[in-house]
């Protein structure tokens, strides 16, 4: 983290300065330079955390927008992170239900529907998506919560789908396993058998696809906080990022760096917790 | 490219709300009276201020009141300041005292304004991001950069007691009433509430809303300020003397969405800026447009551009058919024949045949210069807004390109979404031949429109080089004189002989325009307005419940 934080303000900050000023007397280039130094301090890598030490210390790191505080920015990530939570729900919740279909109802009139739906998400652009669903939110009159919930399920429909196609193949390779031919053989029903042994057996595949579920679920709240106007981080990066706003794209990209590198974290720990081939690896490790 | 597509789409969706069920003059009125605006404040510090200080004006004007303040026709009356005398030291020094209008209170309701406030304030203001506009004190510049006591003693700021302020300028500054009226930086701060305080400290008072503060004297006080979700929630001050009789807003919500427009049409804004020029030809019923103190005008680089190829395009451009021919996107064009609008006080009415003595549109005299300057450029390229604006300014400068092609004038018209920045090198030297922008006025006064093409000036013109300098000193002596000016009718003249000098003598500029500024709002909200500055004006805003038509 300390080292995407260095390596963003180092970009940032280096990047040329662009001021458009309406001002009368060409005096004010050089306070907004000066203004630009406070916050951002000289560009050189012992200053990459001034924006950061400003924060702790109450100030803002706005420059071109508004003056951002600590306060400001942590108001804007909990509504992403709120949102973001809701959309991973929707998301693992929609992937359930699609994985399961896709095994169970394979052979029926409805498996190739089924085999259709990823093709179709992943070959819709998100923005499209969002544009939509913001129209049926206005047409509608959807709610202050309704369009916060919408704005999740447009976040979680391209991360679920994908976690969806995984999750069923992995179900599929389990369910050509003994020990699955096995259950059925001992009475079980497909379902059960699916739902009972094949299902906890194919979790460790979705792990591997949680960090580009990750970035994929970010990447949809720049998207969706847009076109739905929800005053989240990432509406407040995309402005930011417009207006050229060091102070904040430092913070903000340092702290988008931050959530992916937990995620990942988390992940492997609960590789640890679910994986018994995993928990071998690390006791023949360590 | 994805805000392109938002704002596509959102032009599409107001396209679909007004298909729908609500007519956004059934409106019916609230408690809460909602505006949206282009862009919030960046600051509540009225004395410390911003780089990019115009978004703060409309939330400021609210809030606060100056020493003096306009009437209807942009004259200079009382404001904060009941009264004061003018004097002229013996080296040249103009002095001000103001006395304070008598029973001012704060918005907590007990304290009353004191000369101090102005004297904490001012001095603040020098030291901010606005100190330059405050420049003309006796004593600033030494103020700004020793900032010791002994250079705050010799500012030239005084309280002489509770009720008198004692103002010296550097000069005899004719303008400078009407700048108190509007100028923010010149209001005063509440000094017993912050004296003592350290700077962090007073930024926070201004910027972290709390508990009725920051006092306020103007119409409005700051209740919250979400800067995130971009809303500005105030409520009506309840020491403010001059409220409506009746209808008085009690609750004031401005915000800043790119859904400004559906808001609107879904009655849940009740006034909008109408910045989309080719939506005019079919106007809302609620339109209504406000006359602005501002000037477009065609502006050249006069290193590249020589005098006579200046000249001729001046005469080539007839500016009356470049405005007929955009009616649909500029309705009832208000044509520049100077610099000053009619409307400012200082400037010759459109009537005055002084006026003949400015470059007009001649056709047949542009043929005959062109003549003379030889070879035309291959190709001559103007810059001209092509995003952010509420002009059509890619129309009107297609419009110019037009005009001046049957002269053999091939223009290349780019445009940008950064003027400043793209107008000119790092290095200073301007890019293009020919640019189009709009000045505004900061103050009712004919300096503020003149003021950019001073030495120092963004006038991107180069004109400074001409001559080694003989024209703009020129200019700057004629402006020099005529903020000294005592008499109205000199003033003029020497405006007007400034403008002469700018326009006829360099053609450094072409004003084409007056432009106006457009916006809905409900027919209930009376009082609520642009001012001549483009800033909106919320101290006379009022509700009448009665439908228009029942009136």
């Amino acid at each position: 983290m300390p080292i995407s934080a260095v390596l963003v303000y180092l970009l940032v900050v280096n990047l040329p300065f662009r001021q458009d000023s309406d001002r009368k007397i060409a005096t004010s280039e050089n306070d907004a330079i000066a203004l630009r130094a406070q916050v951002l301090g000289s560009g050189g890598v012992q200053d990459a955390f001034v924006p950061w030490k400003r924060l702790f210390s109450g100030e803002s790191v706005g420059l071109a927008g508004q003056p951002f505080t600590a306060k400001d920015l942590g108001r804007a990530a909990s509504l992403s992170l709120g949102l973001g939570l809701i959309a991973l729900l929707l998301a693992l919740a929609w992937a359930l239900l699609l994985a399961v279909a896709r095994v169970q109802l394979a052979a029926s009139r409805v498996g190739f529907l089924l085999e259709v739906i990823p093709g179709l998400v992943f070959g819709s652009p998100l923005f499209l998506l969002a544009v939509v669903a913001a129209l049926l939110a206005i047409a509608f009159g959807v709610s202050f919560t309704g369009s916060h919930l919408l704005a999740a399920a447009v976040m979680a429909l391209g991360p679920g789908t994908f976690l969806g196609v995984v999750w069923s193949d992995a179900l599929r390779a389990e369910a050509a396993r003994p020990y699955f031919l096995a259950a059925l053989a001992r009475g079980c029903s497909r379902r059960q058998a699916l739902l009972k042994h094949a299902l906890p057996n194919a979790l460790p595949a979705l792990l591997d696809a949680a960090a580009p579920v990750a970035s994929s679920l970010l990447l949809g709240s720049f998207v969706a906080e847009n076109f739905f106007q929800l005053k989240g981080f990432g509406l407040v990066y995309l402005e930011a990022a417009r207006r050229v706003d060091a102070g904040v794209v430092v913070v903000a990209t340092t702290l988008f760096a931050a959530v992916l590198i937990l995620v990942s974290l988390a992940v492997e720990l609960v590789r640890l917790l679910v994986d018994p081939k995993a928990r071998d690896a690390a006791k023949e490790t360590a | 490219m994805t805000r392109t597509l938002l704002v596509s789409t959102l032009v599409v969706l107001t396209g679909c709300a007004r298909c729908g069920k609500k007519e956004a003059n059934s409106c019916p009125p609230r408690d809460t009276v909602t505006i949206a605006l282009p862009s919030l404040p960046n600051t509540l510090d009225w004395s410390q201020s911003h780089e990019q200080s115009a978004q703060n004006y409309p939330a400021l004007l609210a809030m606060m009141r100056g020493l003096t303040t306009l009437d209807a026709d942009n004259s200079v009356k009382p404001g904060l300041a009941a009264s004061w005398d003018v004097s002229t030291t013996a080296d040249g020094k103009q002095v001000y005292v103001f006395h304070l209008a008598p029973g001012v209170v704060w918005s907590d309701g007990k304290s009353p304004l004191r000369a101090q406030d102005f004297v904490f304030a001012w001095r603040r203001a020098l030291l901010g991001a606005d100190g330059a506009e405050l420049e003309d004190l006796d004593g600033a510049s030494a103020w700004r950069s020793a900032r010791t006591p002994e250079a705050a003693a010799a500012l030239g700021l005084t309280a002489i007691d509770d009720q008198t302020l004692q103002v010296t300028l550097r000069g005899a500054r004719g303008y400078f009433l009407s700048r108190l009226a509007n100028v923010y930086p010149y209001f005063p701060a509440p000094s017993f509430e912050l004296e003592g305080k350290s700077e962090a400290e007073v930024q926070r008072y201004f910027n972290e809303p709390a508990n009725g503060r920051p006092l306020v004297l103007g119409a409005f006080r700051v209740t919250a300020w979400d800067r995130v979700g971009q809303r500005l929630e105030l409520e009506a001050n309840p020491s403010y003397a001059d409220k409506p009789a009746t209808g008085a807003v009690a609750h004031l919500v401005l915000l800043q969405s790119e859904l400004g427009a559906l808001m609107y049409e879904q009655c849940n804004v009740d006034f909008l800026f109408f910045d989309e020029p080719s939506q005019l030809a079919r106007p809302p019923a609620d339109l209504a447009s406000a006359k602005l103190l501002s000037t477009y005008w065609l502006g050249f680089n006069t290193t590249r551009v020589p005098l006579k190829l200046r000249t001729a395009i001046a005469q080539a451009i007839d500016r009356q058919a470049l405005l007929g021919g955009l009616s649909a996107l500029v309705p009832n064009p208000r044509i520049a024949k100077a610099f000053l609008p009619p409307e400012m006080p200082g400037a010759l009415a459109d009537s005055d045949a002084r006026l003949a003595a400015l470059p007009a549109s001649d056709a047949a005299r542009a043929k005959a210069l062109l003549a003379e300057v030889g070879p035309l450029p291959a190709e001559l390229t103007l810059l001209v807004r092509g995003t952010g604006s509420f002009l059509p300014e890619t129309a009107l400068a297609e419009g110019i390109r037009r005009q001046l092609a049957p002269l053999g004038l091939k223009v290349k018209i780019i445009t940008t979404s950064n003027f400043s920045n793209d107008v000119k090198e790092a290095d200073g030297t301007l890019r293009y031949d020919l640019f189009l922008k709009r000045t505004g006025a900061d103050y009712a006064h004919p300096n503020t429109l003149l003021t950019p093409f001073q030495s120092g000036g963004n006038h991107y013109t180069d004109w400074q080089k001409l001559e080694g300098g003989a024209s703009i000193a020129k200019f700057q002596k004629l402006l020099a004189e005529g903020a000294g000016a005592a008499d109205d009718a000199r003033r003029t003249q020497l405006y007007f002989d400034a403008q002469q000098v700018l326009l006829a003598e360099q053609v450094a500029a072409v004003p084409l325009y007056f432009p106006n500024r457009y916006f809905r709002k409900r027919p209930w909200l009376e009082g609520l307005s642009v001012d001549p500055f483009n800033f909106l004006t919320f101290r006379a805003m009022r509700v009448n419940a009665t439908p228009p038509a029942a009136k």
